[in-house]
């Protein structure tokens, strides 16, 4: 659906995407991962056909977003970072002026923009001014837009970033349900859970180029050991804590606490017990995203 | 200008004349009533004033009423067209960003500057119909002059629009527009032979007028409403307002497009 080779976006002499090279196929559930800054936006906006690429080829749907824009936007559907809805109109008045750019007829986009609010668990709400909606229900609704015109794929720009958790939820049941329809969604997020949750695979991207990809579950098993005990301190993480590091297959210290990467945290946290560090606390948890992404760049992601 | 389609431009002037038609009472009083005011205070008010003291020669021999109406209906143009094409293109750009999501459809930013540009030209259109009709009830202009000030108020409209609408396209803080009204739209409203011909200013100033795109739609709206005669050919003022308001076009186009798509 999408294929990129050397692509690269530059803002003046700033130099956003870095020559990145990936595939996204159809029906699948692709993530771009990395910190704010990290090109991911920049990139979306490229495969969006909202953005010319600076460099590079790239191809959505067969066809060059740069020059096909319109023909592009066509088939897909956006949901960008900000909600950009017509505040002064209703809800289901926004799907509709939106439906008509792609020139769908007043048939059609009464029964879509019926079966799209309901979908979206908006149809209640389908009078109301899109100004007295929540959070959670204006990004629902930027997803029904999207989907006003049947695209073959989704892009989403940090789709839950600012949701409360159960908004969050939902917003990630309707976006599952799309994908088993065969949708395929591409979407950027700095969330570890989100991109777990979601994705088939996905990219890591880091100051302009891609880290590492595959599918979440094999980037955990190739870069980190299986479990984690995380161990935070009474007096702060020790300025030294290569003490530590014969406990554990790898060590990490951060600002506010020490991770233990390990194939066995039974044998681990026993042999932690035998020492006097001055532990406030532990917490065994599975290794996530967010190790792998702390081990390959070496910082924090939401840092 | 790249990528302008009329199929684009239509769909998107349909979905701003909705949103017209939904707010058309929010714009009533400006665009119909305000200008009537003028026309009756300045026109007729001031006119008996000024005609008492028998200069009407000097205004090419109209009453002083029908003088200054046509300048003030030029004007009104002006104004409905820079006032459309600044502050709701601002918010539209950058604060509801609403002209983001438009152009995340089919639709590319060129069509948005054609749509909006076709409504406006609506827009002034009604307007001047309205304007001409209070001129022609008045006994202002007969009505065969009545019809005549429409086409021309519809261009100096865009003629000065245009120019507003590429600047704000460009402008990232809204206070620009503040500035080119309070520095550019006011003294052009006065100095253009609005109210007075621009053979009264001071001989250093009128080059300055003849700039104005306001007094080269002045010039034709008082030939299509009162045959006075025009300064300069009359096809050379129109060439004047058809040009700038190209340009306007084309610089706006390419502007928003790197605004919009960058």
């Amino acid at each position: 659906m999408v294929s990129a080779r050397g692509l690269t976006k530059r803002f003046g002499d700033e130099v956003a995407v870095d020559g990145i090279d990936f595939d996204i196929r159809r029906g699948e559930a692709f993530g771009f991962l990395g910190p704010n800054g990290a090109g991911k936006t920049s990139t979306m906006r490229m495969i969006a056909a909202m953005s010319p690429t600076s460099d590079g080829q790239l191809s959505v749907l067969g066809l060059d977003p740069t020059s096909d824009g319109p023909k592009v936007r066509q088939r897909i559907g956006i949901v960008p970072q900000e909600d950009n809805l017509d505040q002064e109109l209703s809800v289901a008045e926004n799907l509709l002026f939106y439906g008509r750019f792609f020139g769908l007829d007043a048939t059609t986009l009464a029964t879509r923009i019926t079966e799209l609010l309901r979908f979206v668990e908006l149809w209640e709400r389908r009078d109301s001014r899109v100004a007295t909606l929540s959070g959670g229900m204006k990004r629902r609704l930027v997803i029904a837009r999207a989907l006003i015109n049947e695209p073959e794929m989704i892009l989403l720009d940090e789709p839950t970033t600012g949701l409360d958790p159960q908004a969050r939820q939902l917003v990630w049941d309707r976006l599952y349900r799309l994908k088993q329809r065969g949708v395929s969604l591409v979407l950027t997020t700095h969330y570890m859970d989100e991109a777990e949750q979601l994705c088939d695979r996905l990219v890591v991207m880091d100051r302009g180029r891609i880290v590492t990809e595959g599918p979440p579950g094999d980037l955990i098993r190739t870069h980190v050991p299986a479990e984690v005990i995380e161990l935070r301190f009474h007096d702060g993480v020790p300025d030294d804590v290569s003490a530590l590091e014969g406990l554990a297959d790898r060590t990490e210290a951060l600002a506010d606490r020490v991770l233990l990467y390990t194939n066995d945290a039974a044998k681990t946290g026993e042999a932690l017990a035998g020492t006097d560090f001055g532990l406030a606390g532990t917490l065994t948890r599975r290794s996530t995203l967010e190790d792998v992404f702390l081990h390959l760049a070496g910082r924090a992601l939401n840092e | 200008m790249n990528g302008m389609t009329l199929t684009g431009s239509w769909r998107f002037a349909r979905h701003e004349l909705l949103l017209w038609r939904r707010n058309w009472y929010g714009s009533a009083f400006s665009t119909f009533i305000a200008p009537v005011l003028y026309l009756i205070g300045i026109g007729v008010g001031i006119g008996q004033l000024v005609e008492s003291g028998g200069t009407s020669a000097a205004l090419g021999g109209v009453s002083y009423a029908a003088f200054a109406g046509t300048g003030v209906l030029a004007a009104s143009a002006m104004q409905t067209g820079v006032g459309d094409l600044s502050w709701p293109v601002m918010g539209a750009i950058s604060f509801t960003r609403t002209w983001v999501a438009s152009t995340s459809t089919p639709l590319t930013p060129a069509d948005l500057v054609g749509g909006k540009a076709l409504l406006v030209a609506v827009r002034l259109l009604v307007s001047s119909a309205v304007f001409a009709l209070s001129l022609l009830v008045l006994g202002l202009v007969d009505p065969l002059g009545a019809l005549g000030v429409i086409a021309p108020s519809v261009l100096v409209g865009l003629a000065c629009g245009t120019p507003m609408f590429a600047f704000t396209a460009r402008i990232k803080e809204p206070f620009g527009i503040g500035y080119v009204f309070r520095f550019l739209i006011v003294p052009m409203f006065i100095l253009s032979g609005t109210f007075f011909p621009i053979s009264e200013l001071p001989a250093l100033v009128q080059p300055v007028a003849a700039v104005s795109p306001l007094w080269h739609g002045v010039e034709l709206v008082r030939l299509g409403g009162l045959g006075l005669e025009t300064t300069w050919p009359p096809l050379a003022h129109a060439a004047v307002l058809v040009v700038i308001a190209i340009l306007g076009m084309v610089v706006t186009t390419r502007t928003l497009a790197k605004r919009l798509h960058p």
